[in-house]
C-alpha cells in the first residue's frame, strides 16, 4: 500500500458520518442578512463633492458649448467629452461623472492620465496574476450594483463593460482604483470587465493587482 | 417518493458562478451554492482539523466567500476550487491547530485515543499504529506541500483545481505533491522502522 492509498484508508476511517446541521448553515450565511457595508458619508465633504462636480460641469461647459448665447444661458446641457483609445473610451458627462468603458486589451498609462485629467485621482491597471491583492482595509467604497452583464459561461462571456466613476466614489485624499480583466475566448471574441475601488488613501492604490482571489486563479486566457 | 420540483430542477442546471452572479443582486441566492458544496468541504475539514473545529473554518469560508462574491472569476463554472482555496486558507490561518490535530491522531497509533475524538472515530480505526505513523508524517510537511497533497488526496481535486485553488502553476502542483509524497514515504519507512527522527518537522 502507498502512501496515497493509506491516505484514502485513513479518510475512509475518519471521514464524518454527520453531515453539517443547521447551526453550521445559520454561521456560514450570516452574511447575506448582514447590512451592507455602508458607503462613504462624510457632511463636511459633500459639498467638496458638489464643488467638484460643479467644476467638472464648467470646465465640460468650456470646452464643449460654444453655442452658448442670448436667450440659452445655462439651459443647455454641455455636450460629453469624449477620449478614445484602442481598448477604451472615457466619456465626460455633464454632472463630472465619467463613463468608462472597456473593450480590449487597453493602454493603462493613457486610461490613467485621461481619468486623472478629467479630475478623477486615482489608477487604472490592467489585473494579472500574481500581482498584488486588494486589501479590503484600504477599500472606503465598492460599487453598489453589479458592473458586468449576467454571464453566460455555456455560450462564453463576451462584449465591453462601461462603468460610471465619480469623484465622489472615494473620499477627500483617496482616489479610485479601476481595474480592467480581458480575456480571449476562441472563437467568441474578447470579454472585457471593469471594476473599481474607492480607496481610502490614493497613495495606498497598487500598480499592479491580481483581482481574483487566489481560490480563482485568474485570467487562464493571458 | 419525494418529487422534485421543476423549481428544484432548474436550480441544479444552474452553474456556480450563475448562482454567484445572482446573488449580487440577491444576495440569498448564496444559500444554494452553500447547499451545493457545504458536505464537501465540511467532510475535508474534518479530516484536517477535527469536527470541532472543522465548523469555524468552514462557516468562516463561508462569510468570506460571500463577502468576496463580487471579486469571483465568473468565467469559472464551478466554484469548488475557489471554495476549497479559501477553505485551505483558513486551515492555515488557524496556525498550531491543524499540527495539534494530527498529533491526536498520532496518539491513537500509540493506544492513546485523544478524548477530542470519539469513539466511533476510535472503532473504526482498526490499523492503528499504521494510521497514526501517517498523522505524524502528515504533521511533518510543510503547509504549502501538505495543502497540495490532502487537496489532491482528500479532497480529490484535479491539479487543475488545486493550482485555482492555491494561486499556483499546475507545474508547480506537481513538483509539490512529488515531493510530499516522497517526504511522507521517507517518514514512514523511519516511524515503521523504529527510527524516528526527532528534528525536521515544519509548520
Amino acid at each position: 500500500m502507498d502512501e496515497m492509498d493509506r491516505l484514502a484508508d485513513l479518510k475512509t476511517a475518519l471521514y464524518p458520518a454527520e453531515t453539517p446541521g443547521q447551526r453550521l448553515r445559520e454561521r456560514a450565511l450570516a452574511g447575506i442578512d448582514a447590512p451592507a457595508r455602508p458607503g462613504w458619508v462624510r457632511p463636511t465633504l459633500v459639498a467638496a463633492g458638489i464643488a467638484v462636480l460643479a467644476a467638472g460641469a464648467v470646465a465640460v461647459g468650456t470646452i464643449r458649448t460654444p453655442q452658448s448665447g442670448p436667450g440659452r444661458q445655462d439651459t443647455v446641457a454641455p455636450a460629453p467629452v469624449v477620449v478614445q483609445n484602442v481598448g477604451f473610451t472615457m466619456r465626460v458627462n455633464a454632472d463630472g461623472s465619467i463613463d468608462f468603458t472597456a473593450t480590449d486589451l487597453i493602454d493603462p498609462a493613457a486610461a490613467t492620465a485621461a481619468l486623472n485629467n478629467a479630475g478623477i485621482a486615482g489608477r487604472v491597471v490592467v489585473h494579472r496574476d500574481a500581482c498584488e491583492r486588494i486589501n479590503d482595509d484600504d477599500v472606503a467604497v465598492t460599487p453598489p450594483k453589479p458592473r458586468t452583464p449576467p454571464p453566460s459561461p455555456k455560450i462564453g462571456i463576451m462584449g465591453d463593460d462601461t462603468v460610471t466613476l465619480r469623484s465622489s466614489n472615494y473620499p477627500s485624499g483617496g482616489g479610485l482604483l479601476v481595474v480592467i480583466v480581458v480575456r480571449h475566448h476562441y472563437p467568441q471574441g474578447t470579454w472585457a470587465h471593469v471594476s473599481w475601488f474607492g480607496y481610502h488613501d490614493v497613495n495606498k492604490i497598487p500598480t499592479c493587482v491580481q483581482l481574483f482571489d487566489p481560490g480563482t486563479g485568474a485570467d487562464p486566457q493571458q | 417518493m419525494v418529487t422534485r420540483t421543476e423549481a428544484e430542477r432548474d436550480a441544479d442546471r444552474v452553474t456556480d458562478a450563475e448562482l454567484v452572479r445572482a446573488s449580487w443582486d440577491a444576495p440569498d441566492r448564496f444559500g444554494a451554492l452553500y447547499d451545493r458544496h457545504v458536505n464537501a468541504l465540511f467532510g475535508y475539514a474534518c479530516l484536517r482539523v477535527g469536527a470541532t473545529a472543522a465548523e469555524d473554518v468552514v462557516a468562516d469560508t463561508f462569510l468570506a466567500a460571500f463577502a468576496q462574491r463580487r471579486r469571483y472569476d465568473l468565467g469559472r463554472g464551478s466554484a469548488r476550487a475557489w471554495l476549497f482555496g479559501i477553505l485551505s486558507k483558513k486551515i492555515s490561518d488557524r496556525g498550531r491547530g491543524e499540527r495539534v490535530h494530527y498529533r491526536a491522531l498520532a496518539r491513537i497509533g500509540e493506544g492513546r485515543p485523544s478524548d477530542e475524538l470519539d469513539q466511533r472515530i476510535a472503532d473504526q480505526v482498526s490499523a492503528q499504529a499504521m494510521r497514526g505513523h501517517l498523522a505524524d508524517a502528515l504533521g511533518r510537511l510543510g503547509k504549502a506541500d501538505r495543502h497540495v497533497l490532502l487537496l489532491v488526496a482528500w479532497g480529490e481535486l484535479s491539479y487543475d483545481e488545486v493550482a485555482q485553488a492555491l494561486g499556483i502553476p499546475v507545474g508547480t502542483v506537481a513538483s509539490r505533491l512529488n515531493r510530499a509524497r516522497r517526504k511522507v514515504r521517507q517518514t514512514l519507512t523511519e516511524l515503521e522502522s523504529g527510527n524516528t527522527r526527532t528534528g525536521d518537522r515544519h509548520g
